[in-house]
């Protein structure tokens, strides 16, 4: 989202009758394809992972759209063969 | 000299009568080139989009549905100007003390307030103090925003005018003509609103809308060549999706705007000897197929 100040100092401020300026912008951009890579380490040993990445929008704190959902089973016993 | 007098009394006459004249005209330019609106009842009468729905229903049933329609509600019938009105840098201690410094959030969520007087600020904000919705969802971006006060800006509007698509000689209903505004169709037009970062004209400044900025500054400059009406009034759809109260539609379009790819490794990392990791690496990638960034506000 964008993130923006009062431009009086670097503390993020909520609601436009006191924003001024954008001070951070994390937001999705067009022709910018973002990235994520999330490392989940696996500290004991396991046959499957069900992985699931949900896309959601958040109108507000409490209220969020669900957009799109991913989910995959993988295998894992293979990874802890040298254990 | 007696004659003298006579003359440089006639010329201050004059004077005066020319700069009553052009003071006059100055209060019919304000508000498509009407008279000042003196009251809050006024104002709704002149801007009451409910005139054109006889001839107009099927675009007045969908503009009903939009944001434009309630453009002093947030979501589900939050009247947002309260909180601003009793607490921060625009509150007042009593609505009677309101002005229209009080409201620079008009100048896009009811910016024909800002072509009325004072009074009229005062009223509204004693609406809004007393929560009366009834009244304050009747207040909203109608037909004669978009279609007469906002619809040209390398002239002021011709009083008695209507702008669209396409000029029209015999116009039924109180307004007669209508003439085409090229300008309607540019994305410009919807900036004027949908904002490009602080407005500086106002004091303290107050920032909003920013999307505008993001078409032009994230999109334009990439190399983006469709406009807003392109994605947001295909087939003169006047409903301008999304429509955050229809969850299913809005996450339609999002879903239609951001693609997503999912891709998951599972391995072992080996960093030395003896050492083990067993792990997944998750890999998502988004991308954003609108017009500019979200999301934005």
């Amino acid at each position: 989202m964008p993130q923006c100040t009062d431009s009086l100092g670097p503390v993020m401020v909520l609601g436009p009758d006191r924003k001024l300026g954008i001070i951070r912008d994390t937001t999705l951009q067009p022709f910018r394809p973002k990235h994520e890579k999330f490392v989940i380490p696996l500290k004991k040993p396991c046959l499957e992972l069900t992985l699931r990445v949900r896309l959601y929008y958040q109108l507000r704190p409490g209220q969020e759209i669900l957009l799109r959902q991913w989910e995959k089973k993988v295998p894992v016993s293979r990874l802890f063969a040298n254990k | 000299m007696p004659g003298f007098a006579g003359s440089k009394k006639t010329l201050a006459l004059g004077v005066l009568g020319a700069a009553l004249l052009l003071w006059g005209a100055g209060l019919a330019w304000a508000g498509g080139g009407q008279a000042q609106v003196k009251s809050l009842a006024g104002l709704l009468e002149r801007y009451d989009s409910k005139r054109c729905q006889e001839c107009h229903g099927e675009i007045y049933e969908q503009w009903s549905r939009s944001h434009h329609a309630r453009s002093l509600m947030g979501l589900d019938g939050f009247s947002f100007m309260s909180k601003y009105l009793r607490k921060g840098p625009l509150a007042v201690k009593r609505p009677q003390d309101a002005t229209l410094a009080n409201f620079p959030c008009a100048k896009c969520h009811l910016p024909q307030l800002l072509t009325a007087g004072d009074q009229v600020a005062k009223e509204l904000a004693e609406v809004i103090w007393r929560d009366d919705k009834a009244v304050v969802g009747r207040l909203n971006i109608g037909c004669l925003v978009c279609h007469q006060d906002k619809a040209v800006v390398h002239h002021r509007p011709e009083p008695g005018v209507l702008y669209g698509a396409k000029a029209l000689q015999d116009h039924e209903g109180d307004v007669k003509t209508v003439r085409r505004s090229a300008f309607m169709s540019s994305p410009a037009f919807c900036g004027q609103c949908h904002g490009m970062g602080p407005n500086f004209e106002f004091t303290p400044p107050v920032q909003c809308a920013t999307l505008y900025g993001s078409y032009l500054h994230g999109y334009v400059a990439d190399g983006g060549s469709r406009t807003c009406l392109d994605c947001h009034m295909s087939g003169k759809d006047h409903t301008f999706p999304p429509d955050f109260s229809d969850r299913e539609g809005t996450a339609k379009l999002y879903r239609d705007a951001l693609p997503m790819e999912v891709q998951a490794l599972p391995y072992t990392f080996h960093p030395r000897h003896g050492q083990y990791a067993p792990q997944v690496v998750v890999g998502v990638t988004i991308r954003n197929r609108a017009g500019h960034r979200i999301p934005d506000g």
